[in-house]
């Protein structure tokens, strides 16, 4: 029974955070990285995705699973071993898995084209993902992930997670893919090497830990009454996504560097 | 109560939050200064804003201005419209708040920026990118006729002044992107250039005096806008946000270009 109950909160954590960034937010995120790619790395994209860019890839539909458990300790966490040290039910760190999975298949020479394609789809959007606080679920504090508010603009409750997915970012810019670019690929190469160092793990538990304080910016259902109210918070929340944005960007195109 | 009711609705409209061109409007404007700015202002201006492009900072204004230590700036992005003459405290004629606003900054900045403090200097940059957009915006000189006005736009009800915000360009240019439209819009020589870049922001102001006339004028009798009002609203919109970018790009350029 309780393995059945385990299974099925898992899903709905899973399927409940299955938007991620909204595809404007990934292309972005895309464009960014093809700026900041090596000749050698565009080429291996164009050569397994037919003539495409990366930036092609962010369009196109992939289903993944991009959820990131994070423990008590701030660590990433697979389920067995969160369920076992801390007797909660929480998804796995299925993000990281995601990543592992498409990384080990473009490193696989004898996948063919269509695997190395859909691997790399499925890369581009984890490593948005990595880098939307929506997609971290605190398993000692997963009600967190269900914080639930209003404003003004809006007369339905939308969650944390929908409103990192897209207002977080589009309540104060209405960027395409090319103004992503232009606005955010300008880093120096000292800001770059310090943004690109470590791996990806270490980069999802230094995420986790920035993005927990983000989770007391708000309160369960507290109503934006007035516009300036609303005004004031987008003031505190969009530099920060704009600079989660900037860094998926730039870590994408590194992952891709070192692959290809 | 005829006189209480449209006291009251004055009261009301003059206090809505005026928003200027829209990001996309005021993104454009810094897209096509841009274009124009030389290497050496360019380099110098993002040196100030922490690398970042004045794209970046092209709305910046409208998003702090309810709040402190902001609350000062609300009046500066619109010329309250009076027909009496507008004097200082001595009697001298007085430019109205945007004009008044980018003349001080100008004056500030123009022998030595780097004498004055960064943040002061930062926070200069930020407010040109947006108040020479404003200058140029038609309905930023609000005449007091204007304020109570309202339309149909697309079948929704919607204030003049909003109506110019955003309707105006994008109901003509949806999906464009700012980096797009000053492409499009970038379409003057370099001697037409050059006399659009002449004169003081004074001159502009009065020259925006005529688009603004326009706006209000060529409103049809019953209110409801149809293309044929966007078809001739989007030529001025077009003409005043191209100008605005070609300005600001002079006035950068005259200020950081050393």
């Amino acid at each position: 029974m309780r393995k059945i109950f385990t299974t099925i909160f898992a899903a709905a954590l899973i399927i409940q955070s299955a938007t991620a960034w909204t595809g404007s937010i990934h292309a972005g995120i895309a464009a960014i990285a093809h700026d900041n790619m090596t000749e050698e790395a565009k080429s291996a994209v164009v050569d397994i995705l037919g003539g495409h860019s990366i930036v092609y890839a962010a369009s196109l539909p992939v289903k993944i699973a991009d959820n990131i458990a994070i423990g008590a300790n701030g660590k990433a966490v697979k389920a067995k071993k969160a369920a076992k040290s801390e007797n909660k039910v929480v998804a796995e760190a299925l993000l990281l898995q995601e990543i592992d999975t498409a990384i080990a298949t473009l490193k696989n020479s004898s996948a063919t084209k269509e695997q190395a394609a859909l691997a790399l789809k499925a890369l581009v959007c984890a490593i948005g993902d990595l880098h939307c606080p929506g997609h971290y679920v605190y398993t000692d504090a997963l009600q967190l992930r269900d914080i639930a508010f209003l404003h003004t603009k809006d007369p339905n409750p939308r969650s944390f997670v929908e409103f990192w997915e897209s207002a977080a970012f589009y309540g104060t810019y209405s960027w395409k893919t090319n103004e992503f670019v232009h606005q955010l690929s300008r880093k120096t190469p000292e800001q770059v090497a310090a943004i690109t160092a470590g791996n990806i793990k270490k980069w999802a538990e230094g995420n986790a830990a920035a993005y927990r304080p983000l989770y007391s910016m708000v309160e369960n259902g507290h109503h934006f009454e007035k516009g300036i109210e609303y005004r004031l918070w987008l003031n505190d929340i969009y530099p920060i996504a704009i600079e989660q944005i900037a860094v998926a960007g730039y870590r994408l195109a590194a992952v891709l560097n070192s692959l290809f | 109560m005829k006189r209480f009711l449209i006291t009251t609705l004055l009261a009301i409209t003059s206090t809505v939050t005026l928003w200027a061109w829209g990001g996309q409007g005021h993104s454009t404007v810094a897209h096509i200064a841009e274009r124009y700015m030389t290497k050496r202002a360019k380099s110098n201006v993002e040196s100030y804003i922490g690398g970042r492009s004045i794209v970046y900072y092209a709305s910046w204004m409208d998003y702090v201005r309810q709040f402190e230590p902001y609350v000062v700036t609300t009046n500066w992005h619109v010329d309250y419209w009076t027909d009496a003459e507008r004097t200082d405290s001595e009697g001298k004629p007085m430019p109205p708040n945007h004009v008044r606003q980018i003349n001080r900054i100008v004056a500030d900045m123009k022998d030595d920026f780097r004498s004055l403090p960064d943040s002061l200097v930062t926070i200069n940059i930020k407010f040109l990118v947006h108040l020479v957009g404003d200058m140029h915006c038609p309905v930023h000189i609000d005449f007091p006729q204007s304020r109570p006005m309202w339309y149909m736009v697309n079948g929704v009800r919607t204030r003049f002044h909003k109506m110019w915000d955003g309707a105006v360009i994008s109901n003509k240019h949806k999906g464009c992107s700012p980096i797009q439209l000053a492409e499009e819009f970038d379409i003057y020589t370099d001697e037409q250039i050059a006399q659009i870049q002449q004169g003081t922001p004074m001159d502009w102001h009065n020259e925006n005096i005529v688009g603004a006339r326009r706006a209000m004028e060529m409103v049809p009798a019953d209110g409801v806008l149809t293309d044929e009002y966007f078809d001739e609203a989007v030529v001025i919109a077009e003409e005043r946000l191209t100008y605005a970018g070609y300005r600001l790009a002079a006035i950068l350029n005259a200020i950081f270009d050393k």
